[in-house]
């Protein structure tokens, strides 16, 4: 497809004809999963204000136009016309004003030009610059970071109106008195209820800010938090929260936010270092900017819109200030100089009004090679730009669709030229791949005129390239070495297999020795005692089961989360680990089922067996539960529990794969395990520790560990940094130990 | 990576060269040439910040120096480059710090950024240059008064008129 619905309404200079036809719908996007978030405005507005043209509203989705008239500015358009008529009077030799001698008549213009000058400053100063927001499609969409909600929750709790500013503060406040009452209750071994009361006392930690914060009795200064926060300070709110959380965690198990956040630096050196090697100089790195807690890179509203960037307003103030400033200066007659720099600035002012709208005539091709790689691998997409027209386009820039489910990894998917009519133009980046099939969006187009007073926003749908292929997805093979050894419960089923029981039996290892019962097999009778003694008896050795093991990967709205915008999310990791677990378990002998913890229903009855292994691989790359974008839907653990307690079998034992991010997936984790089904839960992960809210998160997620394990539940941390046979083997040490 | 919605270097680069240049026109007066290039530095710590504001405040100083340089005398077709350099300057900064907004640090944009800055120079001195060719042509049989009025007329329809 191209762009060539536009060609047949484009009239240069007169957009005011394309009228309502233009607001094309070009993606619609009706069941954005993310109904948190408000849609934002299209248009940034970075003066601050609206528009200062009465009827031109400069609101978002606005298509233009409405062309300024001499009504406008009556004053200014009145002065002009009788400085225009004075110097065509001046210059004819006309005495129509005798009275008015030279000098005077120049300092009128002088007053009248410092005048028009400020009138126009006050403009600019005031004036919305206005243009495009172009869509972060670098980052993988719909995937935040843990600990996002609570800080938006904090920033909240610092502006708005009074009582705003006081519920929020109450929700703050209340999220970590629970997990303070938690935490409290586990380290001092005390019931709920006493460390309950003990922080509502304050009692409960030695720091007084901390136990202060939570306490029953804290007041709230909030004319102080509004001044600070307006003053770009933190609020007592978000110092407050931040001590807390700090205070809690010192008292969880196993959290070191120092050792962490080492551990996270390191990681992000080796990975800039892999992608963007000389692609940028070292000193502008400290300039990095972070990159949002969270982005939504399919939002519905791509409307076709045309706005006027208002980026010259008051630029013949300053040509006024030079002739105001030469009439002072010099006595009445301006300096030749001071005229012609003048005039070198309103040329520039001029050419506004003979810039032509700019023709957005664009063939958008797309190619990537290769068109199917393996996950983890890179393919590079080639993006060709035309200018079908014939005329030029003098400003060109262009943000392609990345598939959400995608991050760039090299190279940039944006791109600003200027394009003659019919020229092309060619530019390339690099996604890293991750398992499934990646549509490409539209990719969002805007063109400006020659002066860019006038900024026009498309969405083109892009046509195959060259290669013929890759145009609209780029599918991806998940392919995964799978080495490492998972441990499975000593629970199983009566095959053989490589889980050592402690029934004597067939085996190798020695188990016991019992008396011999007519019926067993010559070859276990113990010869030796017979020749020593006379007395018949049987060897027993331990017998080897195999286990029947179903690998559970959580894909619930809550598990699309990722230490940054820009990094794997958990659901990545877990697809990983997913494959491995279920390759080194059927290589072991073991039966091995398959399913999804999500709203979308995914399960695969447990079998052994190669084929499974294919089975398995074939749902983790390309079932639905398994999407790179979030599930629309909630899910409802009570429901979804019951239902996959009907197909596990009686004697299964559940992996679970989490990012454990919420409570949701530990009281599903506990359910299956009080029924019977020993659960072992593999968190990869994704937490991160920059902001009160992500710290917080971490400290959440320990003691998410700590309830699983008093319920006899086996956890497995992986940090993935390292390998998750690293991780497997600490936490095995733990279990034995 | 993250998108780092600023210009890039080589922009801001491109966007101060017309600025250095009309800067050098100047040289003739110490005031004018200090101030164009104290406003030019100004200009470039915006653009490399992103900041709209700061760099018509940078871009303000070069014009005043521009001024300056005029009030002392240095002759029109000096004026006319330095007044040239400044304008460009700050419009090829502000559209620099527009694609850094729009499409970051490290998408390709020169050639974008050159179009804007030859065809913004272009009307500069096109118009510095037939206002300075009136002036040579027509010395002494035609009042500069004249000129001047038509100018404020000119500039102030201009700017009330801005679509």
């Amino acid at each position: 497809m191209s762009a060539t619905n536009e060609r047949g309404s484009e009239h240069a200079g007169e957009h005011s004809d394309e009228g309502g036809s233009e607001h094309e719908h070009a993606d619609e996007h009706p069941d954005d999963p993310d109904a948190e978030r408000p849609d934002e405005s299209r248009a940034t507005n970075t003066g601050g204000r609206s528009s200062w043209l009465p009827g031109l509203a400069a609101f978002a989705g606005d298509e233009v136009e409405n062309r300024p008239t001499v009504g406008d500015h009556p004053w200014l358009v009145a002065g002009g016309l009788v400085a225009l008529a004075a110097g065509v009077g001046v210059a004819a030799g006309v005495d129509s004003v005798p009275a008015v001698s030279s000098e005077m008549a120049v300092s009128i213009v002088a007053v009248a030009a410092v005048g028009g000058a400020l009138a126009l400053a006050v403009f600019r100063v005031n004036a919305a610059r206005v243009q495009a927001e172009m869509l972060d499609v670098e980052y993988r969409g719909d995937v935040r970071v843990p600990g996002a909600a609570f800080d938006d929750l904090l920033a909240a709790a610092g502006t708005g109106l009074y009582s705003t500013r006081m519920r929020t503060r109450r929700r703050v406040v209340a999220r970590l008195r629970e997990a303070a009452v938690a935490i409290h209750a586990h380290t001092a071994r005390i019931p709920t209820e006493t460390a309950r009361e003990q922080v509502e006392a304050g009692s409960w930690t030695d720091d007084d800010v901390a136990a202060g914060f939570l306490a029953a009795d804290a007041s709230a200064s909030s004319v102080a938090d509004a001044v600070r926060t307006a003053v770009g300070r933190q609020s007592s709110v978000q110092r407050g929260a931040d001590r807390v959380t700090r205070v809690l965690a010192d008292l969880a198990p196993g959290v070191d936010f120092d050792a962490v956040d080492g551990a996270g630096s390191d990681a992000d050196d080796t990975a800039d270092a892999d992608d963007t090697a000389g692609a940028r100089d070292g000193s502008t790195d400290t300039l990095a900017d972070e990159p949002p807690d969270s982005v939504d890179t399919t939002r519905g509203d791509r409307h076709a819109v045309d706005r006027r960037t208002r980026r010259w307003t008051g630029l013949a103030g300053v040509a006024l200030l030079a002739v105001g400033i030469g009439a002072f200066t010099s006595g009445g007659s301006v300096p030749p100089s001071l005229v012609v720099a003048a005039a070198t600035v309103l040329g520039v002012a001029g050419l506004i009004h003979l810039s032509p709208a700019p023709p957005v005539t664009v063939d958008i091709e797309r190619a990537v090679d290769p068109p199917r790689v393996d996950a983890g691998d890179r393919a590079t997409v080639t993006v060709t730009v035309t200018n079908t027209g014939g005329a030029m386009i003098p400003d060109f820039r262009v943000v392609d669709g990345v598939p959400p489910g995608l991050r760039v990894v090299a190279g940039s998917p944006r791109y600003a030229t200027a394009l003659r009519g019919g020229e092309s133009a060619t530019f390339s980046y690099a996604v890293e791949a991750t398992r499934g099939r990646h549509a490409f969006d539209p990719a969002q187009v805007v063109v400006r005129d020659f002066s860019g007073a006038l900024e026009r926003e498309r969405y083109v749908d892009a046509a195959a390239g060259d290669g013929g292929e890759g145009a609209e997805a780029i599918e991806v093979s998940a392919d995964l070495l799978a080495d490492a050894e998972v441990p499975v419960h000593p629970h199983t089923a009566q095959r053989v297999g490589r889980v050592l029981t402690d029934e004597g039996g067939n085996g190798v290892e020695f188990h016991s020795v019992r008396e011999y019962r007519s019926g067993d097999p010559l070859s276990r009778v113990d010869w030796n005692r017979l020749a020593a003694t006379g007395e018949f008896a049987t060897l027993q050795f331990r017998e080897e089961h195999a286990a029947t093991v179903v690998v559970l990967v959580d894909a619930r709205q809550e598990a699309y989360v990722a230490p940054r915008v820009d990094a794997p999310g958990a659901l990545e990791w877990e697809l990983t680990a997913a494959d491995l677990v279920v390759a080194s378990l059927l290589a072991a002998g073991d039966s091995v089922g398959l399913g999804a913890v999500s709203p979308e229903w995914c399960w695969l009855p447990p079998r052994g067996g190669s084929g499974q292994r294919a089975r398995a691989r074939g749902l983790l790359e390309s079932h639905p539960a398994f999407d790179a974008g979030r599930p629309a839907r909630s899910f409802h653990g009570e429901l979804e529990e019951r239902r996959l307690r009907r197909e596990l079998p009686g004697d299964a034992q559940v992996i679970l794969l989490s990012p454990l991010c919420d409570d949701g997936i530990v009281a599903f984790a506990r359910g299956l395990h009080a029924r019977g089904y020993p659960v072992t839960v593999l968190s990869p992960d994704v937490t991160a520790t920059r902001t009160t809210g992500q710290r917080l998160a971490v400290v959440e997620r320990a003691m998410r560990f700590s309830a699983l394990r008093r319920a006899g539940v086996r956890v497995v941390d992986w940090d993935t940094d390292r390998p998750l046979e690293t991780a497997v083997d600490r936490a095995r040490r733990r279990w034995s130990a | 990576m993250s998108v780092v919605r600023r210009p890039a270097r080589t922009s801001v680069a491109l966007a101060v060269l017309p600025g250095l240049l009309g800067s050098v026109a100047l040289a003739t007066t110490l005031g004018g040439l200090v101030l164009g290039l104290a406003g030019l530095a100004v200009v470039a710590a915006g653009a490399t910040w992103a900041s709209r504001p700061v760099v018509t405040a940078g871009a303000l100083v070069s014009f005043l120096g521009v001024v300056f340089a005029a009030l002392a005398g240095v002759s029109p077709g000096f004026v006319l480059v330095g007044a040239a350099g400044a304008v460009v300057t700050w419009t090829t900064a502000q559209h620099v710090v527009g694609l850094g907004e729009q499409l970051g640090r490290d998408a390709r944009v020169v050639r974008s950024v050159v179009v804007h800055l030859a065809v913004t120079a272009g009307a500069t001195l096109v118009a510095g240059g037939a206002t300075l060719a009136v002036f040579l042509a027509a010395e002494g049989s035609f009042p500069a008064t004249a000129v001047v009025f038509l100018l404020a007329g000119v500039a102030l329809l201009l700017g009330a008129l801005e679509p």
